[in-house]
């Protein structure tokens, strides 16, 4: 059952993601994305990580898809859709070293994992994914990347503001 | 601890069939005569000018941009909050620089007038 | 709790540089008018007070936050190379914003947010931290880079934005591949698990973690086949923000580079230093013998600092403590002959005219002869030709790798060092020996008593360093002991 669903999700994930590179339409590459989100987030789920489960729909499937449509708004997209589809050398190019990295990022799990082994129990997993765990972590010894996380949030802030404002 | 999601699944799936449901519905049931003026956008006479297809203000990308930091940083607070007792004081205090460093961020945009609509 | 008040000590530096940077932030919302230039002063201050906290650092390792940041020699010497990169690159942009009429508190701020980045990624040991860090670097460099919104500055920052953001997934998914290979990311248990368990170094998971990271560093610090992005952000941002890219995000990155691969991945030394040492003479000689091709001479140095990120990698691939604390030297003294060369090119244009092109170099060592020696101390300098700081950075690199018997690698690279000489020494001939044309480009220097102090410091810098280096290379050799 537990495999079927992550099957289930992990398929729509591919399919989502191969709609945001062939679909011709911006607006519905965001939406191939949306679904791409979602089902991680079930993905996430299924590995007991609830938290982030709705931290991925809230946020990601949420604000950042937000984002991402008014980026599309803000573009002129007719003309974009005029020039696109030529056949170039560099494509092909591209193309093949995407699938030579698509290779190399499989080559890892051909071994076993040399990680801490035999920790990852249902029950410890469990525990591992409630959001109290998380925030014994993250306000424990977690506490230092906690903070750069706000400077991060400040930096893109400020960023967005010197590049968009019209009268700086 | 799974099986407390079917509820979301099952509500999951009716939402979606639903959804479905009445577009493959009216696709089969709903008599279609169509004619220009139904096609139309408005069937009021006007023709929509430019159309909806036209750039918007980089406006709209700046409050999006401050909603989405401060969305995160309210995402934040909620693992803070459920864990508050155990915390204590110096939880509080973290979250207290947490917050401190983004509202400066808050007060600059302000005072900057991103939040106004020109 | 895993928090003692003592960790507040290793982050004093970076909170009074943070604090410094919310108090610009503020300065520029409340203060009226539009002329923001003075902030670069209150910059200025925060730094200084944060280089006169840095010398406690100084001695035996201490790691703070549950082993997140370290407190020792080799995060304090980077500090100070951060600290030397910050001061003069607010005083170099100071002059040049007032000229360009687009002087704003932002500008200051993202400075010294990126500042702030930097060290915490110099001093990181984990590896969540160094990619904390290194994001909030590079999301301040991609503002900065786009600041003048002319159409080649936004341009700049949107190429360096989507490449940038690329690569830090590179980086990201390599950090992820090493916790699944050793089950932590913090750097001094990495490197305790690589030696527990030596089959670790033929894992395959491992090995791509290590390859995914060295493409993540290797586009930060621009080194070839990463460096696509380089000629176009470096000629298209602002000439100050180019400076600080040039040489704050290379010390920044190759401080990460150096902990990240000389610590935690030591076990594995033969197997990555193969890889680095097909990179390191690529980029040298791909750099190189790019920059003798070209005629703009913001571009020519672009291309110049991709050759010398090819000799920084040089001492990684060597990779012992003597390498390692040639590094830290080549670092400083690339820090001030760089921002010295910018700080010259700046003075050379103009409002709205950024005079960059070798043409316009014509004649004018005669003319303007303070910018003229200025000029050919720092192009000596890159092209390592001694007294100067570039010559003692290069010797004592390739001294390290001689030592290691990288001769191939030392002969190739002094060959690369040989031909650089060419193109730097171009624009000194230029300068002395070409008439200057009828109508000068260039007829006054945009000089300011803030530029005239940056270019006069980093011209002091690169003597000192060239003349007396003995005590800042003792130094970076006790710091590098302390590394761990």
């Amino acid at each position: 059952m537990m495999l079927a669903m992550f099957f289930l999700a992990a398929g729509v994930a591919v399919l989502g993601a191969l709609g945001v590179l062939l679909c011709r339409n911006p607006i519905h590459s965001a939406l191939g994305l949306v679904a791409t989100m979602v089902s991680l987030a079930v993905v996430y789920l299924l590995h007991h990580a609830e938290f982030i489960f709705v931290i991925q729909l809230m946020v990601y499937a949420g604000a950042v898809m937000g984002l991402i449509v008014f980026v599309i708004m803000l573009l002129d997209i007719r003309r974009e859709e005029a020039a696109s589809s030529r056949f170039a050398p560099g494509k092909v190019v591209g193309v093949g070293l995407a699938g030579l990295f698509f290779v190399a990022i499989l080559v890892p799990f051909t071994s076993r994992l040399t990680g801490r082994m035999g920790g990852m129990t249902e029950s410890a997993l469990e525990r591992i994914g409630s959001v109290q765990y998380l925030s014994d972590q993250l306000f424990g010894p977690y506490l230092l990347p906690f903070e750069i996380a706000s400077i991060l949030l400040l930096v893109g802030l400020v960023g967005a503001v010197t590049l968009a404002k019209k009268k700086l | 601890m799974l099986q407390n999601y079917i509820p979301i699944l099952i509500l999951f799936l009716l939402a979606a069939g639903f959804g479905l449901g009445v577009v493959v519905i009216s696709m089969f049931l709903g008599p279609r005569r169509p004619d220009p003026s139904k096609l139309s956008t408005y069937e009021c006479g006007m023709e929509v000018e430019p159309g909806a297809r036209q750039r918007f203000d980089v406006k709209y990308y700046l409050v999006f941009m401050a909603f989405l930091v401060f969305d995160v940083e309210v995402v934040f607070m909620y693992p803070w909050a459920v864990r508050f007792q155990k915390l204590g004081l110096f939880g509080f205090v973290e979250m207290l620089i947490f917050l401190l460093i983004l509202l400066v961020g808050y007060v600059y945009i302000w005072r900057k007038g991103v939040l106004e609509w020109e | 709790m895993n928090f003692q008040m003592a960790d507040l000590q290793l982050l004093a530096p970076h909170i009074v540089v943070l604090a410094t940077a919310l108090l610009v932030l503020l300065a520029e919302a409340f203060c009226k008018g539009e002329r923001k230039g003075y902030l670069a002063y209150l910059g200025i201050a925060g730094i200084v007070v944060a280089a006169l906290l840095t010398p406690r650092l100084f001695g035996p390792q201490r790691l703070g936050f549950s082993g997140m940041l370290a407190g020792d020699g080799f995060a304090a010497f980077f500090y100070f190379i951060l600290y030397a990169v910050g001061i003069l690159t607010l005083l170099v942009s100071q002059n040049y914003l007032r000229d360009e009429r687009f002087e704003h508190g932002e500008y200051y701020a993202l400075v010294l947010l990126a500042l702030v980045g930097m060290m915490l990624m110099a001093g990181a040991t984990h590896l969540m931290v160094v990619f904390l860090a290194l994001e909030t670097m590079s999301i301040a460099i991609y503002a900065l880079a786009g600041y003048f919104r002319t159409e080649r500055s936004v341009e700049a920052s949107l190429k360096y934005f989507i490449l940038g953001g690329f690569a830090s997934g590179f980086l990201l998914y390599g950090i992820a591949l090493i916790y699944g290979a050793c089950g932590t990311t913090q750097i001094y248990d990495v490197m305790a698990y690589f030696k527990a368990l030596p089959a670790l170094t033929s894992s395959p998971m491992a090995l791509a973690g290590i390859g995914l990271l060295t493409v993540g560093f290797g586009f930060k610090v621009a080194a070839v086949p990463f460096h696509a992005w380089t000629p176009d952000v470096y000629q298209g941002a602002p000439t100050s923000v180019t400076a600080f890219m040039a040489t704050g995000v290379k010390a920044a990155a190759f401080s990460a580079f150096l902990r990240v691969f000389v610590v935690a991945f030591q076990g594995t030394h033969v197997e990555w230093s193969g890889v680095l040492w097909v990179l390191a003479l690529l980029t040298m000689t791909l750099g190189n013998l790019t920059a003798i091709a070209q005629t703009d001479v913001k571009r020519m140095l672009a291309y110049s600092s991709i050759a010398h990120a090819g000799y920084l990698l040089v001492g990684l691939v060597v990779g012992t403590p003597e390498a390692s604390s040639a590094m830290m030297v080549y670092l400083l003294a690339y820090a001030f002959m760089n921002i010295g060369a910018f700080a010259c090119v700046i003075m050379v244009g103009r409002y709205g005219q950024e005079n960059t092109s070798l043409d316009a170099y014509a004649g004018i060592g005669f003319r303007f002869p303070a910018l003229g020696l200025a000029m050919a101390v720092f192009m000596f300098s890159m092209a390592g030709i001694p007294p100067t700081a570039g010559f003692i950075g290069k010797f004592l690199i390739f001294k390290a790798a001689v030592h290691e018997g990288y001769y191939w690698l030392t002969i190739l690279g002094v060959l690369n060092s040989a031909a650089s000489v060419y193109y730097y020494l171009r624009v000194i001939i230029t300068m002395y020996f070409k008439p200057s044309p009828d109508e000068p480009a260039v007829d006054g220097l945009r000089v300011g008593p803030s530029a005239a102090l940056a270019t006069v410091l980093a011209g002091v810098g690169v003597l000192y360093l060239g003349i007396i280096p003995g005590g800042i290379i003792k130094l970076a050799e006790q710091a590098v002991r302390f590394m761990g």
